[in-house]
C-alpha cells in the first residue's frame, strides 16, 4: 500500500474518531492513544468498529483491531514457552515487529492501542498483505507530525 | 405548612422558540414574536421550531450526544443551563435527584431511512442504536455531564410527563428524601415521523394560513394543535437549604396532583373527571382554595375536545367566577411531553414580571363563563395553577406561588 493511501486511511480514521468521540479541535496523530489519550470507552470502540467497517467496507474484529486480547495472548505465549513477539506477530499480522516490541515495552502504561494501529488494521484488511517490516506508517508519521512522532524506540 | 418542608424553584433553564433567557422570552411575548411556520415534512402542517438550536453550546464536548434524539437533546441542554445557573458546585450536587420527562423517539424515518420489508439492519447502523430509543438515555447523559447521582425517575406519561417529573421531584424534596432535585424535560416531534403520528391521529391543525393563525386554544374555530419543540429544567430545593446559601428563589411549588382517566386512549373523559381529580389533588396539597388561584395556565391544546372539556372543568371549579386563564401553547405550540416544563418556565418569567400574555387568536371563546385572556395584561399574580392532560388519559396539575418569606398562617 502506497503512502498516499495510508495518509488517506489515517485521515478517514481521524474523521471517524473526531465524530464518534466528539473531539472537534483535538490534535490527532498516529501516535495518539485511543483509550489513554482520548478516553474511548467500550461502547465507543463498538461504534468505531461499526464506522470503520462501513467506511472501508471491511470486516472489523474488534478484539483484533483494538488489541483487546493482547495481554491474554502474551500470557498464552509464556505458558507455551514461545517467543512472545513471534506469537503475537501471528496473532496480529497487521502489526510490524517493531510495533509489537514497542507495545511490549509499553504495557504498564495502560491500554496500548494507538491510532496508527487502526490505520494498519484497516490497511491490512483492505489489501490482505502482512505489515511491511519497514513500517508502512513511517512516511505518514514524518508527514503528519515531523520530528516529534519519529522520536522513540524506532 | 405544619410539619411539611417547603420547596422552592431556585434555578431555571429554558430553551424555547421564544428565546432561552427570561429577558428574551418576555420580549418575544410582549412584541408578539412567534415562530410558527409550515413544516418541511408536510407543508399542510404548521410547526413551531426552535431555530438555530446548537446542543453543543449547552452540552460542551459530549460524545454521548450521538445517542440523544432531538427531544432528548433539548432536555439535556435545558438541564445543563439549570445546573450552570444554580451555583452549586459539583460535589455538593452529586446527591441531588433527577426527574426527567421525556417522549418517544418518533423520528423513525430519520433513524431508519431505507427500511424495507421490516429489515432494519444496515452497515452504518450505530452499535448502540438502542440508546436512541431507550427513555432513560437523556437522564444518563445529564447525570454523566452534571455528575448528579441521587434518586431519579424518568417519566414517560405522554403530554403530562414533564409536569409529573416536576411534581415527583417536588414530592421527594417536600417529604425529605432529597434537599435538591433537578426536574424538567425536553421534546421535539417535528420530524416526518412525529408529524405523521399526530396527523394520522387527527390531532393537528391542517392547512392553516397564515401559519400564525393555526394555534387558537379555546377559540370556536380551533382545529387541532401545532407541534413545537424545546426543553426546560428546574432546580427544586428545600426552602431552608436555599436560604442558607442565599439562592435566588424564583417561586414556591405548593402542590401537585396526577390521575388517569381510564376512559379513552386519546380523548379526554367527556366529564373531565380525571382532570378534575388531578387539579383538586394539587389544590388540596397546596392548601389553596380555588378562589385563591390568581391565574390558570391551561393545557389548551387548540383541539376541539381538550379545550371544551378543560373549559368546562374551569367553569365548574370556580363557580363564583374563574380567574384569568391563559394558554401558552398559543405562543410555542404543543411540546408534547415537555409542554409542562416549558409552560412552567415561561409562567415563572411572567409571574416575576407581573405580566400575563393573552391567548393568541382567541376571537370567539368556546365558553363564555370562563375568563379567558384574549390580550396581555399587567397583573400581579400570587398563586397559579398549571394543567397538562395527555394521551392515554394522563392528567397532571401543579400549584406554584410567588415566593414570600412567611407562608400564610405561620
Amino acid at each position: 500500500m502506497k503512502k498516499e493511501a495510508h495518509m488517506e486511511l489515517f485521515e478517514s480514521v481521524q474523521g471517524i474518531l473526531t465524530e464518534i468521540l466528539d473531539l472537534e479541535d483535538a490534535e490527532l496523530t498516529p501516535e495518539t492513544y485511543l483509550i489513554r489519550d482520548l478516553g474511548a470507552e467500550s461502547i465507543d470502540l463498538l461504534e468505531i468498529a461499526v464506522a470503520m467497517s462501513y467506511r472501508f467496507k471491511i470486516r472489523v474484529e474488534d478484539d483484533e483491531a483494538f488489541l483487546k486480547n493482547f495481554r491474554l495472548h502474551l500470557v498464552e505465549a509464556q505458558q507455551e514457552d514461545l517467543q512472545p513477539a513471534d506469537y503475537l506477530a501471528e496473532r496480529y499480522p497487521f502489526l510490524s515487529r517493531d510495533r509489537i516490541e514497542e507495545i511490549l515495552s509499553d504495557l504498564e502504561g495502560g491500554p496500548t492501542v494507538k491510532i496508527k494501529d487502526l490505520v494498519c488494521y484497516a490497511a491490512h484488511r483492505l489489501d490482505g498483505a502482512p505489515a511491511d517490516e519497514s513500517d508502512p506508517l513511517l512516511p505518514l508519521l514524518s508527514a503528519q507530525v515531523g520530528v516529534r512522532a519519529v522520536a522513540g524506540p524506532r | 405548612m405544619s410539619g411539611k418542608r417547603r420547596v422552592v424553584i431556585s434555578s431555571s433553564g429554558v430553551i424555547s422558540s421564544l428565546g432561552d433567557t427570561p429577558g428574551r422570552i418576555l420580549e418575544s411575548l410582549k412584541e408578539g414574536r412567534v415562530g410558527f411556520r409550515p413544516s418541511s415534512a408536510d407543508p399542510q402542517v404548521v410547526v413551531c421550531p426552535v431555530e438555530g438550536f446548537r446542543p453543543k453550546s449547552f452540552l460542551g464536548p459530549c460524545k454521548d450526544s450521538r445517542y440523544l434524539h432531538r427531544g432528548a437533546l433539548f432536555a439535556a441542554a435545558a438541564a445543563m443551563i439549570a445546573v450552570r445557573e444554580c451555583g452549586i458546585a459539583g460535589e455538593e450536587r452529586s446527591g441531588a435527584g433527577l426527574f426527567v420527562g421525556v417522549g418517544p423517539n418518533l423520528d423513525i424515518g430519520g433513524e431508519f431511512p431505507s427500511v424495507a420489508e421490516g429489515r432494519l439492519d444496515r452497515p452504518d447502523l450505530p452499535a448502540l442504536w438502542i440508546l436512541r430509543f431507550l427513555p432513560n438515555t437523556a437522564a444518563s447523559v445529564i447525570s454523566k455531564l452534571a455528575q448528579i447521582h441521587g434518586e431519579n425517575l424518568t417519566v414517560t406519561t405522554a403530554c403530562a410527563a414533564s409536569l409529573q417529573a416536576i411534581g415527583e421531584g417536588f414530592r421527594r424534596v417536600r417529604e425529605g428524601h432529597l434537599d435538591l432535585a433537578f426536574a424538567g424535560g425536553g421534546d421535539s416531534r417535528l420530524s416526518p415521523g412525529g408529524i405523521l403520528a399526530y396527523r394520522k391521529a387527527q390531532a393537528l391543525c391542517i392547512g392553516a394560513f397564515p401559519p400564525d393563525l393555526a394555534m387558537r386554544p379555546f377559540d370556536a374555530d380551533r382545529a387541532g394543535f401545532v407541534p413545537g419543540e424545546g426543553g426546560a429544567f428546574f432546580l427544586l430545593e428545600e426552602l431552608e437549604h436555599a436560604k442558607r446559601r442565599n439562592a435566588p428563589i424564583l417561586a414556591e411549588v405548593c402542590g401537585y396532583g396526577s390521575s388517569l382517566d381510564g376512559y379513552s386512549m386519546t380523548a379526554p373523559d367527556r366529564e373531565g373527571k380525571g382532570a378534575r381529580r388531578a387539579v383538586e389533588t394539587a389544590l388540596r396539597e397546596a392548601r389553596v382554595r380555588p378562589s385563591e388561584i390568581d391565574v390558570v395556565f391551561a393545557h389548551g391544546t387548540s383541539t376541539p375536545l381538550n379545550d371544551e372539556v378543560e373549559a368546562r372543568l374551569i367553569e365548574e371549579l370556580y363557580p363564583s367566577g374563574s380567574p384569568p386563564v391563559t394558554a401558552l401553547k398559543s405562543w410555542i405550540g404543543h411540546i408534547a411531553s415537555a409542554c409542562g416544563a416549558l409552560e412552567l418556565g415561561i409562567a415563572l418569567c411572567c409571574m416575576r414580571e407581573g405580566y400575563l400574555p393573552g391567548i393568541r387568536n382567541l376571537r370567539a371563546p368556546c365558553n363564555p363563563r370562563v375568563r379567558f385572556l384574549d390580550s396581555d395584561v399587567n397583573l400581579s399574580c400570587r398563586t397559579a395553577i398549571l394543567e397538562n392532560f395527555g394521551f392515554g388519559g394522563q392528567n397532571a396539575a401543579l400549584v406554584i406561588r410567588r415566593y414570600e418569606s412567611h407562608a400564610r398562617g405561620e
